[in-house]
């Protein structure tokens, strides 16, 4: 009998069952099915179901899932087996993907990740997801940089490291990176447009789950790039989807204007010296009295006639109304072995400068198999045409430098008709400006965008717990780019600004090609004790193929194409390529579902390095201990979680393109005004110069090497919860071209030269305070503070990252990143301002002095959740404090006396307060007597040194706010929809700045989102939006 | 994915090839001489056309700011920092012009290319002149050593004067009109070496009187020993000029950034050549400037009193209602010349006013010869300088010093518009014309007109042998003559 029962189990045999979740019932695919104490094990399929032969002498299934507790289940004469799992509370199984796709548990890794979900991504409406994370994410920096459509955004993620590369954090996308950057259009101080950032080609509502990678330890193993962490961006794919197809559409429409308009003085008009002048940009001119009186030029005998008022809206009624409309409609399912995502997006916006428009259209496939012979694959492809109208920004004929310039009683919107003569070229009243509206409709700039990137991965399980993944990406687009500057040719007052008239186009291309090979294993070594290795192989090349063609004279303002010229078009092109070759590994080891331990090593070899010595390894090691279950805390104490973390990583960096060799480049000499070079060929004749950079075939890779701690504390069942992380990062040996004096014959020599160093604290305190069954109350607050230093630049060099001669960013030893260096009063030992004796004007300063810098103090945001039976509301403030920027916007007001500060003593004269003279150049200064007059209270205020200019850039924005409600099942039930969600949304509904900040939202910089920051150089103000939205699922 | 695991893998192994892409495709690793000089020639004549016109012409008062907007109020206040000609004149000087000479000289060295040698020599001459002139005592020897001397020393003006004619000299000894010549990409003489000889004796001449005062003996030694050896100048038709194209990116630098970018709106006509050039009768008045389009004295020349409208007694007048700079200066193909025929006439008469020839040459036949290869450079009839040198004759008998004036007054005239830089820096020496007085908006003191440039911001910062500060009113060297 014994020995027949054995015989009968020896023979094995077939289980079959469901698996579902225990909280809803569903179906769950991927469930780990093993026979426990063997090698023996399946997985559920898309319906839950599986089917397992049991060996003889096993008698135990065991059910795994992440996120959910383990069951086992004696097997006994079952032949069905259906087990519905609990989700695990207390082991907070939250999955994240992490460097190369992969996905771990979140209580697993040594370092800082935050994620953010598909519904608190797309809940405001907003169409880039840069800009869907501001105000939710510890430790990241992220800035919208203009108003218009089609925006650019920067993320910087715990502070600026680079001198000369990006500091911006990687983009990935289903484990490939993709580029954003933001292709500028060359002279941002003259017509600077921002023609956005590449990530804006990302359509949220694709999105599952960003997981950012904050630290280098977290990105180690991509390498190069990782230094400045990374976006992990993971898409839809219909995994864990219930049925064979399911659909959903989602609609948005919202409405933006303009968040921040400058205050203005509504005292004095147009003129100038106090007196009446109808040529006049400004507003020196007479005291309001109300007197209905001519204005502009007299055309044909005619003038016009207005009441000489302040025009409190003048400039606001410029602005339109924009909108944004995005629709989103996906199917999305899952059927035996396979899964699939598909999608359709479009997004209008108009901008709130008439004529501005941006669009976006996505197509985005996604699919994944299992195949037989342990094969399984994924396919990912998304393609996207977007694309804009954009209105210039900046000094020059910008729409926004001619309305801050409109005298107070000019009514703007009377301009707009250009076929009125008074308001056409010759007809405007104004010789200074132009007619804002003849701006926007003949001084154009459009692009086109098309672009496809996605993946191809193929894994296969070599043997159980052995796979290999090769997975293979592509990201590449064609950007074409039209600008066109109209003929001017009148005669009379208006004449100076007669122009020969522009017609360019770019074509900007980029291709990336990624490939990773990666085998991971895991097993347990005993049964404390797992390891889980990973080796990998990974090949990146990236290439521009850029052209650029330019008529800088039309022959007629008919047609906008090149061969509209007087003369011979400009065209120059350019080329690049980059390739690096990586292989990495990492083993991790668990102990006892309580401490992990990870090692992680990346060699690289890179293009752009000395050929002969162009190879850099670099490690990291990270460690998490959670305290709550090595010491049983959850059953004795509040404490559900308690992890402790600590790492320390070294990224290497290679070079920028073409940095090892010295070159002759093709003759250009330039004065700084646009269209002035001396450009060769010259007269037909080619030259070449020697380049005035030195090339360095001895450059090594810059460093990053840094080191974090932190802990994840959690508490009362979830209900509070900490998060605390404390970093100190150096990036050195960086790779710059170190400016030198020009007497070497060059003006500067790429070395490995400087040094930063980034520490930082970052917080995050999230707590559910109230929980009953139909009602939930959840907070989080968010805070950063960063500490940057520049140690090391050359010496006594200082970079200059842009911005003005006068008002500079630059890059200083012992100073922050960024920090103003700008022309200042001339004051006398005791501080007072010493003025210049004749004129009761101040002096400026020899020298330019440090005035601060753009890196803040501190930025936190808070987040709050309360949800109501199916009501959810949410609302999301952002603070920035402390950090400076140059406003434009404020020497243009106090240049045109529009700003209300240039009502001071109401233009009477007066002498400046506490200012003196000095007594011939003897360094002595006695008090000053002489006043300022209406004769020259114009040089004053619009001579004042540039650093004037530069004022405090703390803000609190209502960053966002939503409401939804989804429709009970009852109502939904009897309708064919499976899911209906209506919403209402707005962003950054309110803008609290200090008092000395009446002009500008200092989120906006004018010159796009690289390293210069802090500029408004009349840029287009920011908006605030709102509207409405719906999803529902059929 | 086969193929793509293959290829992977063949990019493992053939790594260094698979790498070896960072050679920059967008520019060329190597030149020639003939590639880089006209880059070089270029270079400098467009420092010389734009930046140095504009200031030379406001400090020796050919033009001044108009009343309707303020650009170049800097230049009338006289306030120069030290950050308004640094990168891109400083820098464009040494790191553009300069170094690309030297480039081309030593190049040509290697390749046997004498002749291009002796024009990249002479050329270095030139530049390192104009440097000096503006600046003082400035890098020399120690210079364009790129990584190998990265804070080059400052050498006095002196020593740098003494080596100047060395090194003209070792450039006149390789010219070899026999040789191979430049063509075309020669700018300036399209390789005429018989032109390049009497271009480096003109500059060597211009370099000798330039010592004039402070260092009359070695001037006078210098000069005497090139009269000695027969040297030849720059005769009528042979000014060495770089011409402008009227094509994109290659209009003269002075159009292209006033008339065409700024609308013509800051620069006029100066009330102190204007006067002069009225009281003179003088025929070149319609080139250098062109009379007022609008306003009450609509076609007639007027002008703006120096400075002016830089102070609280501005008119507010546009730019239009007075003259503004004319045809022969502010064309799209207006040439910037490194020295005209006119200039060197005006040179040999005051080497011989200074009795320093040893008695060859005419002084009054000389000056007569300047004005007329002036009135020929301008496009006017020569025969018109036998009216005007009634008006303006020569002071034959008069002391040195009166005839050194009148040379250097007509000498000044003929600066007008194209030669701003030599005109101040005349000025600067001799002290002539000596109707000027400084601007109305001077901030310097009683009586001053800036004595030179201040150092740039970038060698302060960049070069740890920066001298420190010199003011703005401190001479160079050569200016000693009150």
């Amino acid at each position: 009998m014994f020995t027949l029962f054995q015989q009968a189990f020896a023979q094995g045999r077939t289980v079959t069952g469901t698996v579902t979740d225990r909280a809803n019932g569903q179906a769950l695919p991927g469930v780990a099915v093993i026979v426990q104490g063997t090698t023996v094990g399946t997985s559920t399929n898309v319906d839950g179901a599986y089917t397992i032969n049991v060996p003889a002498g096993s008698n135990t299934l065991e059910f795994r899932y992440i996120g959910y507790q383990t069951v086992t289940r004696s097997i006994g004469n079952a032949t069905t087996i259906n087990v519905a799992l609990e989700t695990d509370a207390q082991q907070l199984q939250e999955v994240v993907v992490t460097a190369l796709g992969r996905e771990e548990e979140e209580r697993t890794l040594g370092y800082a990740t935050q994620q953010v979900n598909s519904e608190q991504l797309t809940q405001g409406r907003e169409r880039s997801v840069a800009n869907a994370l501001q105000g939710k994410v510890a430790g990241v920096n992220i800035q919208s940089q203009g108003g218009g459509p089609g925006a650019s955004t920067r993320v910087v993620i715990r502070g600026a490291k680079s001198v000369l590369q990006s500091n911006q954090a990687l983009f990935v996308i289903d484990g490939i990176p993709v580029d954003n950057s933001s292709s500028g259009t060359g002279d941002n101080l003259n017509n600077g447009i921002d023609v956005g950032n590449r990530a804006n080609d990302i359509n949220p509502d694709d999105i599952e789950s960003i997981n950012i990678l904050k630290g280098p330890a977290a990105a180690a193993l991509y390498g190069s790039r990782a230094a400045n962490g990374a976006i992990m961006i993971t898409t839809k794919s219909g995994r864990g989807a219930t049925k064979k197809a399911e659909m959903s559409y989602v609609s948005s429409y919202t409405i933006e204007d303009v968040l921040r308009y400058p205050e203005f003085q509504n005292r004095y008009g147009e003129g100038f010296f106090g007196a009446p002048d109808l040529l006049e940009n400004t507003s020196w001119g007479p005291v309001f009295t109300g007197e209905v009186l001519p204005w502009g030029q007299i055309i044909n005998g005619q003038q016009r006639y207005k009441p000489y008022v302040a025009l409190k809206d003048n400039i606001k009624e410029f602005f339109d109304y924009g909108s944004t409309w995005i629709n989103t409609i996906s199917l999305s399912g899952a059927a035996e072995n396979a899964t699939y995502y598909a999608s359709y997006s479009n997004t209008s916006q108009s901008g709130i400068v008439p004529t501005t428009d941006y669009s976006r259209n996505s197509l985005a496939v996604k699919g994944s198999t299992k195949l037989l012979n342990k094969f399984n694959s994924s396919v990912s492809l998304t393609y996207t045409k977007s694309g804009g109208d954009f209105a210039m920004t900046g000094q020059g004929n910008s729409v926004f430098n001619q309305l801050i310039q409109t005298p107070r009683d000019i009514p703007v919107r009377e301009l707009e008709d250009l076929s009125n003569p008074f308001n056409d070229e010759a007809g405007y009243y104004s010789p200074y400006t132009i007619n804002p509206y003849w701006s926007l409709a003949n001084q154009t700039f459009e692009n086109d965008v098309d672009r496809l990137f996605g993946n191809i991965t193929i894994g296969y399980e070599v043997i159980e717990k052995l796979n290999v993944t090769f997975r293979l990406g592509t990201d590449f687009y064609n950007d074409r780019r039209k600008q066109w500057m109209a003929i001017r040719d009148v005669e009379g007052q208006n004449e100076a600004n007669n122009d020969d008239g522009m017609y360019s186009e770019t074509q900007l291309y980029y291709r990336e090609i990624n490939s990773d090979i990666m085998a991971t294993y895991g097993f347990d070594i005993s049964e404390d004790l797992n390891l889980e290795l990973l080796i990998g192989h990974n090949i990146n090349q990236r290439t521009n193929d850029n052209l650029f063609a330019q008529a800088d004279a039309l022959a007629n303002n008919q047609f906008k194409s090149l061969s509209n010229i007087v003369g011979t078009p400009l065209a120059t092109s350019f080329r690049d390529i980059r390739r690096l070759v990586g292989v990495y590994g990492s083993a991790k080891l668990g102990f006892r579902d309580y401490l992990w331990l990870e090692l992680t090593g990346r060699n690289d070899w890179s293009s752009t390095l000395p050929l002969d010595d162009n190879r850099f390894f670099y490690p990291s090691v990270n460690i998490a201990f959670d305290a709550a279950n090595a010491f049983g805390l959850a059953d004795n104490s509040p404490i559900n979680f308690a992890k402790i973390r600590a790492n320390y990583a070294k990224v290497g960096n290679d070079a920028p393109n073409f940095f090892t060799r010295s070159v002759f480049v093709s003759g250009n000499i330039s004065d700084g005004f646009a269209g002035t070079d001396l450009n060769f060929p010259f007269a037909g004749i080619p030259g070449f110069e020697v380049s005035n950079v030195i090339g360095n075939n001895f450059l090594q890779p810059e460093e990053t090497s840094s080191w974090e701690i932190g802990a994840d504390v959690r508490m009362l069942k979830e209900r509070l919860r900490f998060d605390v992380a404390y970093y100190d990062s150096k990036s050195d040996n960086q790779i710059i071209s170190v400016p030198i004096s020009f007497a070497t014959g060059f003006g500067s020599a790429n070395l490995n030269a400087a040094t930063i160093r980034n520490k930082g604290v970052e917080l995050l305190v999230g707590g559910i305070p109230i929980e009953t069954n139909d009602f939930t109350w959840d907070i989080s607050v968010n805070f950063t503070k960063n500490d940057n230093e520049v140690e090391d630049v050359f010496g006594e060099n200082e970079i200059s990252l842009g911005g003005l001669a006068s008002a500079a960013l630059v890059i200083s030893r012992g100073r922050p990143y960024g920090t103003f260096k700008a022309e200042d009063y001339l004051r006398d030992p005791q501080g007072r301002i010493v003025v210049n004796a004749a004129t009761g004007r101040p002096r400026t300063a020899p020298e330019q002095t440090y005035q601060g810098t753009i890196q803040p103090d501190w930025t936190g945001g808070l987040v709050n959740t309360l949800t109501y039976k199916g009501a959810r509301f949410s609302f999301v403030f952002d603070t920035r404090q402390g950090g400076k920027m140059y406003s434009r916007t404020r020497g243009t007001q106090r240049f045109a006396g529009t700003a209300p500060e240039t009502l001071f003593n109401d233009r009477q004269p007066y002498i400046i307060p506490n200012s003196v003279v000095e007594v011939g150049s003897t360094g002595e200064y006695v008090e000053n007597t002489t006043p300022l007059t209406n004769d020259n209270l114009y040089e004053y205020w619009g001579n004042l040194p540039e650093g004037t200019n530069i004022v405090d850039a703390s803000f609190t924005k209502l960053r966002e706010v939503s409401l939804s409600y989804k429709l009970p099942a009852s109502i939904v039930e009897k309708t064919f929809f499976g899911n209906i969600e209506v919403g209402v949304s707005g962003r950054n509904l309110i803008l609290w700045t200090p008092d000395e900040n009446t002009y500008i939202d200092p989120e906006m910089n004018s010159f796009g989102n690289g390293n210069l920051q802090g500029y408004d150089f009349s840029s287009t103000p920011s908006t605030r939006s709102w509207g409405a939205n719906i999803r529902v699922t059929f | 994915m086969l193929a793509g695991v293959i290829a992977t893998l063949a990019g493992l192994t053939a790594c260094d090839d698979f790498l070896d892409v960072n050679d920059d495709p967008n520019n060329p690793p190597t030149s020639t001489p003939a590639l880089t000089l006209p880059a070089a020639q270029g270079q400098l004549a467009y420092t010389l056309g734009n930046q140095f016109q504009f200031l030379g012409n406001f400090f020796a008062q050919h033009w001044t700011q108009a009343g309707a907007a303020n650009q170049y109020c800097d230049l009338e206040l006289y306030q120069i920092t030290s950050s308004s000609y640094d990168a891109r004149v400083w820098g464009e000087l040494y790191a553009g012009a300069l170094n690309d000479f030297r480039f081309v000289s030593q190049q040509a060295l290697t390749d046997e290319q004498n002749n291009y040698a002796a024009i990249g020599q002479i050329m270095e001459v030139y530049t390192i002149q104009v440097i000096t002139d503006a600046w003082g005592d400035v890098p020399y020897s120690s210079a364009l050593n790129g990584l190998n001397n990265l804070n080059p020393e400052y050498e006095s003006q002196e020593d740098i004067y003494n080596d100047m004619v060395v090194r003209l000299d070792s450039a006149i000894a390789l010219i070899d009109p026999s040789g191979a010549t430049p063509g075309d990409d020669d700018l300036v003489y399209g390789g005429n070496m018989t032109e390049w000889l009497r271009f480096a004796n003109t500059l060597k001449l211009k370099i000798f009187l330039r010592q004039a005062y402070v260092r009359p003996d070695v001037a006078q030694a210098g000069i005497q020993a090139m009269y000695s050896a027969g040297a030849e100048f720059l005769q009528i038709g042979e000014t060495g000029d770089i011409a402008f194209a009227d094509q994109t990116q290659n209009r003269n630098p002075f159009y292209q950034t006033q008339v065409v970018f700024r609308g013509g709106v800051d620069v006029v006509a100066s009330n102190t050549i204007l006067d002069y050039l009225q009281e003179t009768e003088d025929p070149r008045i319609d080139k250098f400037f062109s009379p007022a389009q609008a306003g009450s004295n609509q076609g007639s020349f007027v002008g703006v009193d120096q400075g002016v409208e830089c102070t609280p007694d501005r008119t507010g007048n546009q730019s239009n209602t007075v003259s503004k700079p004319g045809p022969a200066v502010a064309s799209p193909t207006t040439a910037v010349p490194y020295i005209t025929a006119a200039e060197s006439y005006f040179l040999q008469a005051e080497a011989v006013a200074r009795g320093w020839t040893g008695g060859v040459g005419d002084a009054s036949e000389l000056y007569a010869q300047g004005i007329r290869a002036s009135l020929d450079y301008v496009g006017e009839d020569v025969a018109a300088a036998t009216a005007l040198l009634q008006r303006v004759p020569y002071p034959t008998g008069g002391s040195v010093e009166a005839q050194v004036e009148q040379i250097i007054t007509q000498k000044w005239v003929s600066f007008s518009g194209t030669q701003g830089f030599e005109a101040w820096t005349e000025y600067r020496r001799t002290g002539y014309p000596s109707f000027i007085e400084p601007s109305a908006a001077s901030t310097l003191g009683t009586g001053l007109i800036p004595k030179r440039l201040l150092y740039p911001n970038t060698e302060a910062v960049r070069n740890t042998n920066y001298p420190g500060l010199v003011e703005i009113d401190v001479p160079v060297w050569w200016d000693v003559k009150d």
